[in-house]
């Protein structure tokens, strides 16, 4: 028997925070609607996106508690996930095509982990092109999508762990730990480029945000099929 | 900082460095413990948690005393345990249930359950629970049974810095916002919006903002007039002030109400704060509004000197 949560003992006035593991090819506001629909309250937003191929935490607030997205959406971040050497994306997951090959059979696991090394710490990052960042009042993956050449700024970002497992490659697993707005698909790209042989991410899930665990978090579905009005 | 009340997330806290308390005012002594557990946090790799009540306990506890007049509202208390660094602040709504729960009751359920505590730091006289009961000694001898560390800070280590939230209280009753703001080490600031009034200060070349304080407890000075600073939409601007019922014109009630100098726009409904720099005078009924005006003028000029150096 599975213990409903009964939505009546909810308290907007305070607000509730939830924690959600976003299922796969649900956008982060996918989630949002979802909920707000069930909950009938208009109040419900989301402390950091999540890519629609990416898995794991998303901090849901509801009521009151939406004023304090920011303080949630500041907290660092921990994700898990795979990348392939040897093939890039625009987008750089798979949500675009292959657009180049490259050899990548001379590539040692100790050059990816002297590659992640040299993205470790404070750094200067590059979003990626399909990202939701504007340039000239236009999100920029519009122009990315009709192929228009984009230039984005350099943004400091912090990168307190980049550890890798390249012992299958050209598969190479990672977890990183590292400080809001950093793009996990940006560390990506650049280790293929340090590499020289591109790769893209297969595999991304959030593991933590601040100390909020992902363990911790509702499977979607369930939560949603446990919310009941009484 | 992390802000968690009612039923929301509390996260599995690595080495959670707690302290407890209402810490209205947050001021020095205050200051001196909250930077005790963000160090103690930053030295075993851990967090810094502070947990406090609200409403003030005295609010529920005595509920006919209507004197309590508080320094601080829980926002800007929360503004200012994350300026010192804290990383989560945990508001217990306090009722009259959850005071009768024991003190053994509320540090299993919080200290040791929810916040995993890994060791709790407090000031020479807190007390936790139901009337008060649950003692440094009490945790102190219970200490290796809850599965966390004690530390007090001692009394001459927080009474040194010779302040208190009652001496503050006091200082602003007074009228003294300069002795408040050496005890608070910032100046006694408040919040509210731009409320419609009776414009007799335009009619003496005076143009006047009221404001509306939303929480009756917030501790308002002395009546009179005092030099200050007003920040609207991020902007600071030099001012004057008036709290009282302005007998010279007839008032009754205790209004607010504040002269921008340099400041024309009209601003009602904007959220606006307050900070008191200098009491300048205290209130007085004029003979007539031309003598008032003089007076005004003589104000201006004594809070431009005031406020020369902001």
């Amino acid at each position: 028997m599975v213990e409903p949560i009964l939505i009546s003992e909810m308290d907007f006035e305070i607000g509730e925070v939830f924690l959600i593991d976003k299922p796969l090819e649900w956008t982060s506001f996918d989630v949002v609607k979802k909920i707000r629909g069930r909950l009938k309250i208009k109040k419900v937003g989301h402390a950091g996106t999540l890519d629609p191929l990416a898995t794991g935490l998303l901090i849901v607030c509801a009521g009151k508690a939406t004023k304090n997205i920011n303080e949630y959406q500041d907290l660092g971040k921990t994700y898990t996930g795979t990348m392939v050497l040897g093939k890039t994306t625009p987008s750089v997951d798979l949500e675009t095509e292959f657009d180049s090959e490259n050899p990548f059979d001379h590539i040692t696991p100790k050059q990816v982990e002297e590659s992640a090394a040299q993205w470790t710490g404070d750094i200067m990052q590059v979003p990626p092109i399909f990202s939701a960042i504007k340039v000239d009042g236009e999100r920029v993956y519009k122009m990315a999508r009709r192929k228009e050449e984009v230039k984005l700024k350099p943004r400091p970002v912090q990168v307190s762990l980049f550890k890798v497992d390249a012992s299958s490659l050209p598969e190479v697993k990672f977890k990183i730990q590292c400080s809001k707005g950093t793009y996990i698909r940006s560390l990506v790209r650049d280790v293929g480029e340090a590499l020289g042989c591109g790769a893209y991410m297969s595999e991304l899930r959030r593991t933590a945000i601040g100390d909020f665990e992902v363990e911790d978090a509702f499977v979607l579905e369930d939560f949603i099929s446990r919310l009941q009005r009484d | 900082m992390v802000i968690i009340e009612g039923h929301q997330a509390i996260p599995k806290i690595p080495n959670a460095i707690v302290t407890s308390g209402t810490f209205d005012g947050v001021h020095y002594g205050h200051k001196k413990i909250l930077r005790k557990i963000v160090k103690t946090a930053q030295e075993v790799n851990g967090k810094s948690v502070v947990l406090t009540f609200w409403p003030h306990p005295r609010f529920v506890l005595f509920p006919e005393e209507k004197t309590l007049k508080l320094l601080t509202t829980f926002e800007e208390k929360a503004q200012l345990f994350k300026q010192v660094g804290i990383d989560y602040l945990i508001k217990v709504e306090f009722t009259r249930e959850f005071s009768q729960q024991s003190s053994e009751a509320f540090i299993q359920n919080m200290l040791v359950e929810k916040l995993r505590t890994r060791k709790l730091i407090i000031g020479y006289d807190h007390r936790f629970g139901k009337n008060r009961s649950g003692s440094f000694e009490y945790l102190k001898e219970n200490s290796e049974r809850f599965g966390f560390e004690v530390e007090e800070i001692p009394r001459q280590d927080i009474d040194d810095v010779g302040v208190s939230s009652t001496k503050i209280r006091q200082a602003l009753f007074h009228g003294e916002v300069d002795l408040a703001a050496e005890y608070l080490g910032r100046h006694y600031s408040l919040r509210g919006t731009v409320i419609r009034g009776k414009k007799i200060g335009t009619e003496l070349g005076f143009p006047t903002a009221n404001i509306g304080v939303e929480e009756d407890f917030k501790l308002i000075p002395k009546d009179g007039a005092y030099a200050v600073r007003v920040l609207v939409d991020e902007v600071w601007h030099k001012a004057m002030l008036n709290v009282g019922i302005r007998p010279t014109v007839g008032g009754l009630h205790r209004v607010i109400e504040t002269h921008l100098f340099d400041f024309k726009k009209e601003i009602y409904d904007r959220p606006i704060q307050i900070e008191f720099v200098k009491h300048l005078r205290d209130e007085k009924k004029f003979d007539s509004l031309e003598e008032l005006k003089t007076q005004l003028q003589k104000d201006k000029l004594s809070s431009l000197a005031v406020l020369k150096e902001y």
